[in-house]
């Protein structure tokens, strides 16, 4: 009993400190996350100046920045990194309009990540079609919910509006509005304007590009690595999260997943998770799905957070991210709140399940055919009509 | 069951709460072990979350399953 007693008392300080260190360390990163997004804002403004309409013009199409969005996510796997690379676009001059199907389309790409973790249960035929479907649900949702609010917002620009009414409670006229107390962007605008200043000798537009170059890879280098620290830190709040859930409603699975995912910062590690648990069968279809909505859900926070602190033009960065979160917000509440639309994605990720299982080639088929051909064809159809 | 027609109607209702009392207890079970199964799944979450990790070897993986699949139907 006493070695134990002193086993503790000699390692958990230690421990402790690790703990510490690495919580300081993520810190770190957010603040390098933020100071990023501000970088790739200032640095498309200098590049691009007052044509920065001009220069997205080919995405003026929806379905091409609905495609950039999912081409981008699935290419860097990372919905968070894509999302926050927009949201500084934005800061930096790209219109809203334009945003808004690309952060449509970093949802789609984002779901490619657990679909190649699912082909890891290729061996067990069972498994595989559990593990398949759990996978593509997460794809099958998103593309329902793109099929339901790129249309409304092509029509009303729905989103566009619920996202300006919710910046604008930000950066409203009020008085107490964000920018008299927004200490994190006191904090990193130091470190943007030095990072400017010193490229400014490019010129603008070389130096620009380089801009937007370096904050393109802190981005992609602080996600990664907040991702792979929380995950460490955080699986033991995941779990009690989870097993909090365990046979409780719909509703506490949705509030689990958005948890989890804020938590260890990366939709594609909830909805990943949620692979194997159901390919060994532990957990049904329909059980894991609502955690998957959550994660949709919980992604939202990286580019709210960032945008937050963003300089140049804050409001609309600020609008793009809440356009984000409310677009996944009201995915969940209409897709899954209307009993008609609610196990659409279930029943079509089931089939897919069942036929990837019977004949593999269409597993394969259908990544490159969603993620891949059809974007690139639809970019071509677009480019014809323009 | 036999001889189900010889059974008084008394005995045929006691017989129907019995059955469904034992639905009831075998419902309960099952869902007693369902819930058991999922938290031990949850309790080894760390190495749920190695198995999600995405790596290329996934990939290479399948892609090699696919070709022996094919090679295998061709043969065959």
């Amino acid at each position: 009993m006493s070695e134990l007693t002193s086993t503790l008392s000699t390692h958990n300080p230690e421990r402790t400190s690790n703990h510490l260190s690495q919580w300081l360390f993520v810190a770190l990163l957010v603040y390098l996350l933020i100071c990023a997004v501000s970088i790739i804002g200032g640095g498309f403004k200098m590049a691009a100046g007052s044509h920065a309409e001009e220069l997205f013009a080919f995405a003026s199409n929806p379905f091409a920045g609905l495609v950039i969005g999912t081409v981008a996510t699935a290419l860097i796997q990372s919905s968070s990194t894509v999302t926050a690379i927009i949201v500084g676009l934005v800061a930096g001059g790209l219109p809203v309009s334009v945003a808004v199907p690309m952060v449509m389309g970093a949802n789609i790409g984002t779901s490619i990540t657990n679909t190649i973790v699912s082909l890891g249960h290729v061996k067990a035929k069972e498994e595989f079609s559990r593990a398949f479907s759990a996978a593509t649900v997460h794809d099958f949702f998103n593309l329902l919910s793109v099929l339901i609010f790129l249309p409304v917002e092509i029509s009303f620009g729905l989103l566009e509006k619920l996202g300006s009414l919710l910046a604008q409670l930000f950066y409203g006229g009020s008085e107490v509005s964000m920018h008299s107390f927004n200490f994190v962007k006191a904090a990193t605008s130091p470190v943007v304007s030095n990072v400017k200043y010193a490229l400014q000798s490019l010129g603008d537009q070389t130096g620009g590009i380089v801009l937007i170059v370096i904050g393109i890879i802190l981005i992609f280098v602080s996600i990664t690595l907040v991702g792979k620290l929380l995950k460490k830190l955080m699986v033991g709040k995941a779990r009690q999260i989870m097993h909090s859930a365990i046979g409780r409603s719909p509703i506490s699975g949705i509030f689990s997943g958005t948890l989890v995912t804020v938590l260890v910062q990366s939709s594609s590690t909830t909805t990943s998770l949620m692979v194997p648990l159901a390919g060994t069968g532990s957990f049904s279809l329909k059980q894991i799905y609502p955690f998957t909505l959550g994660a949709n859900v919980g992604t939202c926070i990286t580019a709210v957070l960032a945008a937050t602190a963003v300089t140049g033009n804050s409001e609309a960065a600020l609008q793009i991210a809440f356009i984000h979160l409310t677009y996944n917000i009201l995915g969940v509440i209409l897709i899954y709140g209307l009993p008609l639309l609610r196990y659409i994605p279930v029943q079509c990720a089931e089939w897919m399940g069942r036929r990837a299982s019977e004949n593999k080639m269409i597993a394969l088929g259908y990544i490159l055919g969603v993620f891949f051909v059809i974007p690139s064809l639809c970019i071509l159809i677009s480019n014809q009509f323009q | 069951m036999a001889n189900i027609n010889l059974l008084s109607t008394e005995r045929l209702h006691s017989l129907i709460v019995d059955t469904e009392n034992t639905l009831k207890q075998l419902r309960i079970e099952l869902d007693r072990r369902e819930l058991l199964k999922q938290e031990s799944a949850i309790e080894h979450l760390e190495q749920h979350m190695k198995d999600a990790e995405l790596s290329l070897n996934t990939i290479h993986q399948f892609l090699a399953y696919l070709v022996n699949d094919l090679k295998n139907r061709e043969s065959t």
